[in-house]
């Protein structure tokens, strides 16, 4: 290994501002293996190159090319750059939906990134066969979807016949009616919180589990505590998983779709089917036919995670190519 | 982590203290993840509870009693009472969609996340945020096109239209791209192409058997992922022996009372009951592929250890 | 399964499965299926989509015509199944059904206008003397400024069940006017209270009271016309009628899919309540288990200064033709025998629009031993009485969403019901603005 070749192979500050070594630089004769490295690459992401264009980027452009249309009652189609935007933007739903995407995500994000890690921190202190059942545990209620789901959430927040009576009690919930439209956002960020955080926890687990033991047991026998082994040398060397974490939670979070749905199946009518910007966007395509606006609010949402997500990338170099284990 | 042994000259006095903390300590961590357990545990017990009952003891009885097991064998030849027992076929073509499906998306995305960490080449940033798009776009902007796309290849209503949209799995690649920037070490594959390896060899010999816990995490994610999947057989398939699970159940459920009190008119011995074990046999599968995937995360403990 | 229609279906599953594979490699795989084509030349051959409730009858229309190949695809009965399917067969210009069964007959109001434009107007297609032979006004769903959409499979007409038993054993009487009915609400709230005689929740409230009294939420003049009028006269007394019931208990204003509700029901103190005609088959007797002789239907209440006991109307569904079918005459045939056809129509679970069948719905069950007396002259008397304001519009959804945000949330607080009715009327304007309604008081 040279050091010069992996230096000038780091994306470093010239790279960040957006300019590349120039490809002069590397030797006008190649030996062979330098040249299979430098095509490896290609040949390890070109099938899903492949698939990325055919079914995220394609599909998506040509999402952007509809809302760009509009569809109206009797017009039929004509370009109208800002005409679907301009309509979802000032739809009247859409200030009710986006408070209440907004009041979820301040209850749901927050509370579910630290019982995340805290989880996953405190099981991976004595890792075995009961924490390895508790991840099996706090990943099933993932696992129920769909229409029966409905049925399982319906009876959880029922205080009649829920083996969560205690705490609805509490609560002050009386039945389910009143549950799911007085307490929307709280009962929606538990469920939320119950389905998504399994799978979380099992991906920070693993990471965990993945970090090499030498410099774990370096800070122990250096007289860490297992809190300060947690917070000081855990954590930092799982920051990637964190941003990814972030950035895909903070997506879902404002996506929110599958939780009002599921609740709203079981007590029809109870819970607006506009009640999530996501459920607007699908309203537009599956009520009205009108793909266009839909395409344009789920742009318009995909821009809001990708702010987000780029501004974690930004902030955490998540992209960089780093050599900190070596 | 065991408890290290570097501590065994403390004074007894401070021993007996620190020991005393640790108890605390302990038992502290041990109420929480039982506190949780609850909170996660309690929602599926009751699932499992309610298919032993019956309609109005589903109701009347105390949700965490037990009911009649004969009644779960008797709930699922209720649910094959639907469509001549349609429910099979959903079984089957769920398996076979998300099976599918699984295979193309490890086969696509190992190789891909292991490049994006570990070299450097034109077009990987852009591919990174192209990646990040997919991951997070909403569906409802892709309902269309991809309905039209399949259209277009003639694929409509077959089972391709819905494995290959499945197969593309980009947080696959995230998941993969951070475990090689986080736990794949440079120096180990430097060495081995200063042994001559070529990149191939590297792939296959080095970077696969190390990467085993994250071919299971992505084996697991993308089978759940293709599992659950409703919106592409509802939009794809407009056949209903082609339908999965999900859409499947969804189309049994709200045909009868159980979650349809408002219009399920269906004849079918189809209520309450019925209707949680369908929901525990939609969530089985994904619970034994769990299984699976937690031998792989074990696994991880001893490539760590290789690494030292 | 023998027919024709099912074994096509088994043999294009067996070509998908290939296809998924080619379909890797090559694009040239096609979906047998999707275009409504005949395999035999000289064969009807027709596409059609039910729920499973009407797969029976779809097979009895086969043996009864073997001339015709029927593909029949099993549809769930979710709210948007169709309305997606249809719209997206459009963009791609192919893969219509000839016959769909509407679950959400309200659907019409948009299959019929733009961008959809998909329901066939069948008053050309249609004899008079079939329409004619349905319930009267059970079409007036269906009928758009003067077209007819669709033809109406059944219908939820609504009727005043109670409890006999328990009426008998309290000493009350069945009201005959709403003010008899507030009255008895205010007795029982003090004698027996916990018992019910109504529930206001979503499709109920709106449906049941506030329809039968004639508020205009949704009454449809044409495809793009409707009247919203919050303030008329029909909606002041109902919300002043529920008034008092909803602060005394007597009305519930839990959702019916609540099992709070199940609960109220399993535990027989329903004692009253005023719903759908199907209400007794699929609530008291299959989810209820309400004991058997108990149970009998009245007519509805009138309301003051009337003399005719209007009903409000839940559920019901419709068959709707596409426009773009080959062979219109044996699809209008189809799904002319689906509705009228007496024998089967008789089988359905619910009450049938048309009038011959419902005869022989009603007859097949009136030795039903459930009931204290046979509900059916009380269902047919209400059957032409649901009252016209209440049309199927594009906006179906948010009506029940909005009553249940706006009406139903306000059912505990003391500020007067009306003052929430209004502002159910001021959002629905908007959500019939926002599809393509011009709005008319």
């Amino acid at each position: 290994m040279t050091d010069t070749e992996t230096a000038g192979r780091r994306p470093a500050r010239a790279d960040r501002q957006g300019r590349r070594p120039a490809s002069g630089a590397e030797s006008t004769v190649e030996p062979p293996s330098k040249r299979r490295r430098r095509l490896a690459p290609y040949f390890f992401v070109a099938p899903y190159a492949l698939f990325l264009v055919g079914f995220g980027i394609a599909p998506a452009l040509y999402g952007l090319y509809t809302s760009l249309f509009t569809d109206s009652l009797g017009a039929g189609t004509e370009f109208a750059p800002l005409g679907n935007w301009g309509e979802v933007l000032t739809d009247y739903r859409l200030v009710d939906s986006a408070r209440n995407v907004a009041t979820y995500v301040a209850l749901w994000l927050p509370s579910m990134l630290m019982l995340i890690f805290a989880i996953a921190l405190v099981l991976h202190a004595r890792p075995g066969r009961f924490a390895a059942a508790m991840r099996f545990v706090y990943y099933i209620p993932g696992a129920i979807t769909g229409s029966a789901a409905a049925l399982l959430w319906l009876f959880m927040v029922s205080p009649q016949v829920s083996p969560f009576s205690p705490l609805l009690d509490l609560l002050g919930v009386e039945n389910a009616t009143e549950a799911v439209s007085a307490n929307t956002p709280l009962i929606l960020a538990l469920m939320g919180i119950a389905i998504h955080a399994g799978g979380w926890i099992l991906i920070v687990y693993a990471a965990l589990a993945a970090l090499p033991r030498d410099v774990l047991e370096a800070a122990v026998i250096d007289g860490a505590s297992s809190w300060q082994v947690a917070m000081r040398v855990k954590l930092p060397m799982v920051s990637r998983y964190a941003a990814l974490i972030l950035i895909a939670t903070f997506a879902a979070g404002t996506q929110v779709f599958v939780e009002p749905t599921v609740l709203a199946t079981g007590v029809p009518g109870q819970i607006s089917s506009t009640w999530s910007i996501n459920q607007l966007a699908y309203y537009y395509a599956t009520q009205q036919g009108d793909f266009g606006k839909a395409a344009a609010l789920s742009l318009a949402l995909l821009l809001v995670g990708l702010v987000v997500a780029l501004l974690v990338i930004y902030r955490t170099k998540f992209y960089r190519i780093d050599r900190g284990l070596s | 982590m065991a408890v290290p042994a570097t501590r065994h000259d403390h004074p007894p006095s401070r021993r007996a203290a620190e020991s005393a903390r640790r108890a605390a300590g302990r038992s502290l961590r041990l109420g929480f993840l039982l506190a949780c357990a609850i909170f996660f545990g309690l929602p599926v017990t009751w699932l499992l509870l309610a298919a032993t009952k019956t309609q109005t003891s589903i109701f009347s009885d105390h949700p965490l009693s037990v009911g009649s097991f004969g009644n779960i064998a008797q709930g699922w030849s209720n649910l094959l009472t639907f469509n001549d027992g349609e429910l099979v076929g959903w079984i089957w073509n769920s398996l076979y969609y998300a099976g599918s499906s699984v295979v193309i998306a490890v086969f696509l995305s190992v190789p891909a996340g292991y490049a994006l960490a570990k070299y450097d080449f034109a077009g990987r940033k852009a591919l990174l945020v192209l990646t990040l798009i997919g991951m997070i776009i909403p569906t409802a902007a892709l309902v269309l096109p991809l309905y039209l796309q399949m259209n277009a290849l003639g694929l409509l209503g077959t089972p391709a239209s819905v494995i290959l949209p499945l197969a593309f799995y980009p947080f696959a690649v995230y998941l993969c791209y951070v475990y090689c920037t986080t736990s794949l070490p440079d120096s180990l594959l430097e060495a081995a192409r200063v042994d001559g390896a070529s990149e191939a060899t590297l792939f296959f010999r080095i970077v696969l058997p190390l990467s085993k816990p994250v071919i299971g995490m992505i084996f697991f994610f993308s089978f759940v992922h293709a599992w659950t999947n409703f919106f592409l057989p509802f939009v794809m398939l407009s056949d209903d022996r082609t339908f999965n699970l999900q859409v499947g159940l969804m189309m049994l459920l709200q045909s009868t009372d159980a979650i349809n009190a408002e219009g399920g008119f269906s004849a079918l011995p189809i209520h309450q009951p019925e209707a949680a074990l369908a929901a525990l046999v939609a969530v089985a599968p994904v619970l034994v592929a769990f299984v699976f995937a937690q031998r792989y995360l074990t696994a991880s403990d001893v490539s760590g250890a290789e690494k030292g | 399964m023998t027919t024709t229609g099912w074994r096509q279906r088994a043999q294009r599953a067996r070509i998908s499965t290939g296809c998924a594979i080619a379909g890797l490699f090559i694009a040239g795989c096609t979906a047998p299926g999707a275009s409504t084509g005949g395999d035999d030349d000289g064969a009807t051959s027709l596409t059609v989509w039910v729920d499973s409730t009407r797969t029976p009858g779809v097979e009895r229309y086969l043996e009864e015509h073997p001339d015709v190949d029927i593909r029949m695809t099993t549809i769930p009965s979710d709210p948007g199944y169709v309305l997606t399917q249809i719209s997206l067969a459009n963009q791609a210009d192919d893969g219509w059904p000839d016959v769909v069964f509407l679950n959400t007959p309200e659907d019409v109001a948009s299959l019929a206008a733009p961008p959809f434009d998909f329901a066939a107007p069948l008053d050309e297609l249609v004899d008079d003397e079939i329409t004619d032979g349905f319930v009267e006004g059970s079409l007036s769903g269906c009928t758009f400024g003067d077209t007819l959409y669709c033809l109406r499979n059944d219908i939820g007409q609504t009727v005043l069940w109670y409890n006999q038993a328990l009426m008998q054993e309290f000493g009350y009487e069945v009201p005959q006017t709403w003010s008899d009915y507030g009255a008895l609400g205010e007795r029982v709230a003090a004698e027996h209270p916990g018992y019910i005689i109504g529930g206001l929740n979503g499709k109920w409230g709106a449906g049941v009271y506030f329809e039968s009294s004639g508020c205009p939420t949704r009454d449809v003049i044409d495809l793009t016309t409707v009247r919203i009028d919050t303030s008329d006269p029909g909606c002041v007394r109902a919300a002043e009628l529920l008034d008092p019931l909803l602060a005394n208990g007597s009305v519930s204003a839990l959702s019916p899919s609540d099992p709070a509700f199940a609960q109220i029901g399993q535990e027989n103190r329903i004692l009253m309540l005023p719903a759908a005609s199907w209400y007794g088959e699929h609530r008291f007797k299959a989810a209820y288990e309400s004991p058997a002789g108990e149970m009998a239907a009245a007519p509805m209440p009138t309301w003051d200064g009337e003399d005719v006991p209007y009903s409000g109307s839940v559920g019901g569904g419709a068959f709707v033709v596409s426009r773009h079918a080959e062979d219109m005459d044996a699809a209008v045939d189809f799904a002319t025998w689906m509705t009228t056809n007496v024998d089967h129509q008789s089988e359905q679970p619910t009450y049938p629009a048309f009038a011959e069948a419902a005869e022989a719905w009603g007859a097949a069950r009136a030795a039903d031993p459930f009931y204290a007396e046979d509900p059916f002259p009380v269902m047919k008397d209400q059957a032409p009485l649901i009252r016209d304001t209440f049309g199927w519009v594009r906006y179906a959804n948010e009506w029940n969403n909005i009553f249940n945000e706006t009406v139903v949330a306000a059912a505990e607080s003391p500020e007067p019901l009306l003052e929430a009715v209004e502002e159910w009327g001021s959002r629905l304007t908007q959500a019939a603005e926002a599809t393509d309604y011009e709005v008319a008081r």
